[in-house]
């Protein structure tokens, strides 16, 4: 059998190299990053790190990926043929596939208000963006002793960026849409509690902006409001789309050699873009694609991890 | 007989569980060994689960 895999996250690696063991298979994963696998949630974490420990957010370089993978780094997916069974890259070559998996997760979400200021923010989704984000740091502290950030947006990423500046020493302020902040994962209590611990050590939250140009002035502005599944890929082969890219539970999308899986798959009107689940799903998929899972896909019981430093959420059951 | 201490590394984001330290902020004291860890006890940096860890070489 021969798979072809998009995207190089943990969704893909996972999947590319479960199917790789036991040599049985031509596998196939195509990826636009060029460095390595690296782990998602730290990025958030990944200012206050020194050079050398933010180096270590790459966990497996691309080579050290199992012989029985080949990859293609640095290429993007451009367009599917379903009916020759054939991805085309944008470099010009095309690759031909029993099973795709496409596995392209997500890019940060940008409100409508801002886009038009889009080259003067920096966002937090890539390995890239710290990289950018570590240089643009750098170059402020030879300006100033403590540089002044605004992050706009108070949910997951925001707060843990905001929350890793002001740990590195910097000035923050939060710029929330909300009344209050992570209203998606926290109970109330729970979500003035993190407000009090920010505002304890000084860094500023405020609500109920709505933004529509950036804040100023400001060393740097971060916007973190979210993310928006790649489904581009799919919604122009005429696969369903919703949020993400529409599957059963098994995975699969409505033509039968085709599936999505991680932070792009939409299962039954949910998305998963949470370490476990998504992980989950990955060890699924290759069992099923090898005829070896019987049972649907079903999400297993996991807590989204909130890392702010310092910061033990009091014990209320977050709202689901 | 003394089994010494060991370390378990998550095999998606890379953090550390050291059982010398536990992981006070879950309420697991220092020195707590791996297999007295609850099931649903999850990687305080990614969220992965504890199967997601493997024991590091000493």
């Amino acid at each position: 059998m021969k798979f072809v895999i998009v995207g190089s996250g943990l969704a893909g690696v996972t999947v590319a190299e479960a199917l790789a063991k036991g040599a049985r298979h031509d596998v196939v994963l195509v990826t636009a990053e060029t460095l390595g696998y690296y782990s998602r949630p730290r990025l958030s974490h990944g200012l206050a790190l020194s050079d050398e420990a933010a180096a270590k957010i790459v966990l497996k370089r691309f080579d050290a990926l199992p012989a029985g993978v080949r990859l293609l780094a640095g290429a993007e997916a451009w367009f599917i043929d379903r009916e020759k069974q054939r991805l085309a890259l944008k470099n010009g070559d095309a690759l031909d596939y029993d099973v795709l998996v496409l596995a392209t997760g997500s890019a940060a979400r940008i409100p409508g208000g801002l886009v038009a200021s889009r080259p003067n923010f920096m966002t937090l989704n890539s390995l890239d963006d710290l990289l950018t984000l570590r240089r643009r740091r750098a170059k402020a502290r030879v300006r100033t002793e403590k540089p002044r950030w605004a992050v706009v947006g108070g949910g997951l990423i925001g707060c843990e960026v905001a929350s890793d500046l002001h740990k590195a020493g910097d000035s923050v302020t939060i710029f929330h849409r909300e009344a209050r902040l992570l209203e998606l994962q926290l109970t109330e209590s729970q979500s003035q509690a993190l407000h009090e611990h920010f505002t304890a050590r000084g860094v500023e939250v405020r609500y109920s902006q709505d933004l529509n140009e950036l804040p100023r002035p400001y060393d740097g502005v971060i916007v973190a409001t979210g993310f928006a599944p790649r489904v581009e890929l799919a919604k122009e082969a005429g696969l369903a789309t919703a949020r993400g890219i529409v599957v059963g539970e098994t995975l699969r999308t409505a033509d039968p050699r085709i599936y999505a899986v991680g932070d792009v798959a939409e299962v039954g009107a949910r998305l998963y873009p949470f370490v476990s689940p998504i992980r989950s799903q990955a060890i699924w998929l290759a069992e099923h694609l090898e005829g070896r899972a019987q049972a649907a896909w079903a999400p297993p019981p996991f807590t989204p991890v909130i890392k702010v430093h310092d910061f033990k959420l009091p014990a209320v059951s977050p709202v689901s | 007989m003394n089994v010494p201490l060991r370390r378990f590394t998550c095999q998606v984001c890379g953090h550390v569980y050291d059982e010398a330290e536990g992981d006070p902020a879950a309420g697991i004291a220092p020195g707590t060994r791996w297999q007295d860890i609850p099931d649903g006890w999850s990687c305080p940096d990614c969220g992965a689960t504890k199967a997601d860890f493997a024991l590091m070489a000493a």
